[in-house]
């Protein structure tokens, strides 16, 4: 238990290191690092609810593109200010690492299924943003419906 | 006649400098394009933009049928964030504003500063030491990451004044991350060099272009889209390259 809260302490840290990197400054600081912290605990906690590693990755980008789209409209600033600092943490750097690895090793068809799979998780990262800003996007159109219909 | 040509050309030239300081700082492409067509559109003409990467095209056309238009070039693009923040609250609240104060305002958002090379360097520390626990890494792991992250900042530094390309800056950084881990492989500090390189490699990824491709292929801009995945690609494979020369040559 301790070592999970270790770890999510720990992904918030990593996200405001990278909000420096990318210049982030003032109040969206701490959002984004609070932001990273939810998008770590939401990837344990779909890992241990028996998720596939793809749809773990798909559920907490969700989650992310969500949240940093809500806090974006009430902070009245852009949402990439705090989705991209707070995706990094998922970011599927081992992946790439056993890939160029075992190419090394001249092990193929192992290289061949890393690779594979670090575009599986790449992608659906990518699909779960995407499903995130749809979501937005039709809620708002939703609303202005009602108030003008 | 004369008066309304100079206005005209000078709401040309101040939406294409709120588009310049978007997209060279890492905006999305469709905010770029709304943004240079809001500024138009509020001064009562009928705006045409076209951006891609590397190149801004803005038109507009007024009441008589003419046409401006203006073509700009954009060079060298970095990532800060605040600056596109800023610039967005100024377009939301173009309102309160007077041409000539926009353009005084965007003109001092565009010569701001970044963060210093210190603040650079604790970022990279903190982001590479840390991502070594969400890898289940040991007590010195985190410390040989503490001290890659300052090393890869500030060959990031250095470099930006060399100006050897995108490929070539990655090269360079993989190779000498791993060169540096598998040192202290080698010295015994730790046990195993995968977490290491990998968190430290961390620090190269990049986030801001694949989220910008993400966001423009969904939004019907392919044309930037792919050329920013192609981008993300190219860094990666040449992150892995690097540090495969650096794991290849010391026989791991």
């Amino acid at each position: 238990m301790l070592k999970i809260v270790i770890q999510i302490i720990s992904a918030g840290i990593v996200t405001f290191g990278f909000a420096l990197l990318f210049n982030i400054q003032g109040r969206n600081l701490i959002h984004t690092s609070v932001a990273g912290c939810l998008s770590w605990l939401c990837y344990l906690s779909c890992k241990n609810l028996g998720f596939s590693e793809e749809m773990s990755y798909f559920i907490s980008s969700v989650i992310i593109g969500l949240y940093s789209e809500i806090i974006a409209i009430k902070l009245n600033a852009p949402s990439n200010n705090i989705l991209i600092a707070a995706l990094i943490p998922l970011a599927p750097g081992g992946g790439v690492y056993y890939t160029m690895q075992n190419l090394i090793y001249k092990n193929y068809l192992l290289s061949f299924e890393n690779g594979i799979e670090t575009f599986l998780l790449a992608g659906s990262m990518a699909l779960g943003v995407v499903t995130a800003i749809a979501m937005i996007r039709s809620y708002k159109f939703i609303k202005s419906w009602r108030l003008y219909g | 006649m004369e008066k309304n040509r100079k206005f005209e050309s000078k709401v040309v030239s101040t939406a294409c400098l709120a588009g310049k300081i978007l997209l060279l700082n890492g905006s999305e492409t469709d905010r770029v394009e709304k943004s240079i067509c809001d500024i138009v559109n509020h001064y009562g003409y009928i705006p045409q933009s076209f951006v891609i990467l590397t190149c801004i095209i803005v038109s507009l056309k007024n009441t008589d049928g003419e046409i401006v238009s203006l073509v700009e070039r954009v060079q060298g693009r970095g990532t800060n964030l605040s600056k596109v923040n800023k610039v967005d609250h100024l377009i939301k609240n173009i309102d309160n504003y007077s041409l000539d104060e926009i353009e005084d305002l965007l003109k001092k958002i565009e010569v701001e500063k970044s963060y210093s090379f210190l603040v650079n360097i604790i970022g990279s520390c903190l982001g590479a030491s840390f991502f070594t626990v969400l890898f289940n890494g040991e007590k010195n792991d985190f410390f040989v990451g503490f001290l890659g992250g300052a090393i890869i900042a500030g060959i990031c530094n250095i470099q930006k004044k060399f100006k050897i390309g995108l490929v070539y800056t990655n090269i360079l950084c993989g190779f000498i991350t791993s060169l540096f881990v598998i040192m202290c492989f080698n010295f015994g500090i730790i046990n195993d060099i995968k977490i290491s390189i990998i968190s430290i490699l961390m620090i190269m990824v990049p986030g801001v272009p694949f989220i910008n491709s993400i966001r423009d292929i969904f939004s019907g801009d392919l044309v930037t889209g792919l050329s920013r995945l192609s981008e993300v690609i190219l860094v990666g494979c040449s992150l892995a390259i690097g540090s495969g020369i650096a794991v290849k040559l010391l026989k791991f």
